[in-house]
């Protein structure tokens, strides 16, 4: 049985805009990186890229905060990026980034390298 | 299409013509034929790369905020929570309960379900709450 039918049942009430409110991310680039994940993906509906802009906030300040430990455990008031990859190694739920925070490991090196030709 | 140039900021750019503005004009060009391309995001322009991942500075703005006044964050982290931020896209939108119910729409029920099965659901409730105080 579903569970996400109650979800439905709570954010269904009261008529939802999707683009009500300040929103800290970008909704339309959202939808693009959804379309992109699955080739069966053909439509959104409405709200999800609102629901995944606040999941978004959300995961990127655990994410941060749990990498911040790891900064502080080191005496250091900098976060760099192997705070961020101890942060991933040790949490359960961050396993599925483990080969983007380890690329030699996994061989995945082209996503390192289009990172770095999108910021020049 | 139309809301792809909108988003590059150059329809406004074409609106506002002159003479100077010729490689504006030959960028919406380019920036046109990859919309228009059906294999978007194979193709190697710049605005290509820009629609795998979310702003960097809107991703240091949330991060900044979960941190202490004094903490630094250094480029590589922000970078890499960047990238971190399409994966976790990726891997919610990716769970198969479309698939399995034979439905192409993902509604905001499905991203909630698949949180809470990946082990997400910790994010549920203030996920719930946060849409609708802005409703």
């Amino acid at each position: 049985m579903r569970q996400a039918g109650a979800y439905s049942g709570i954010l269904s009430g009261g008529g939802v805009s999707g683009r009500t409110g300040p929103h800290l991310l970008p909704l339309a680039r959202i939808k693009k990186i959804m379309k992109k994940s699955s080739v069966d993906v053909k439509m959104i509906s409405g709200e999800a890229p609102l629901v995944f802009s606040k999941a978004c906030e959300l995961f990127i300040e655990e994410l941060t905060k749990r990498s911040w430990n790891t900064t502080i455990q080191g005496k250091r008031r900098t976060l760099h990026k192997e705070d961020v990859a101890s942060a991933v190694a040790t949490t359960d739920v961050f396993d599925f980034l483990i080969d983007l925070v380890h690329p030699n490991a996994s061989g995945d090196v082209d996503l390192d390298e289009e990172h770095v030709l999108e910021k020049k | 299409m139309i809301e792809a140039a909108r988003i590059h900021g150059n329809q406004k750019e074409k609106r506002r013509g002159g003479g100077n503005c010729h490689w504006r004009r030959q960028s919406t060009k380019t920036i046109m034929k990859d919309y228009t391309s059906i294999d978007l995001f194979s193709s190697p322009s710049p605005s290509h790369l820009a629609v795998r991942f979310l702003p960097i500075a809107n991703i240091s703005r949330i991060m900044k905020k979960a941190l202490p006044a004094n903490a630094k964050m250094a480029k590589d982290a922000k970078e890499i929570v960047q990238e971190a931020i399409s994966e976790f896209i990726s891997f919610i939108t990716s769970d198969d309960k479309c698939q399995k119910e034979k439905r192409k729409t993902i509604s905001d029920d499905d991203l909630l379900w698949a949180m809470g099965t990946l082990g997400f659901e910790d994010y549920i409730e203030p996920l719930i709450i946060a849409i609708r105080a802005s409703q």
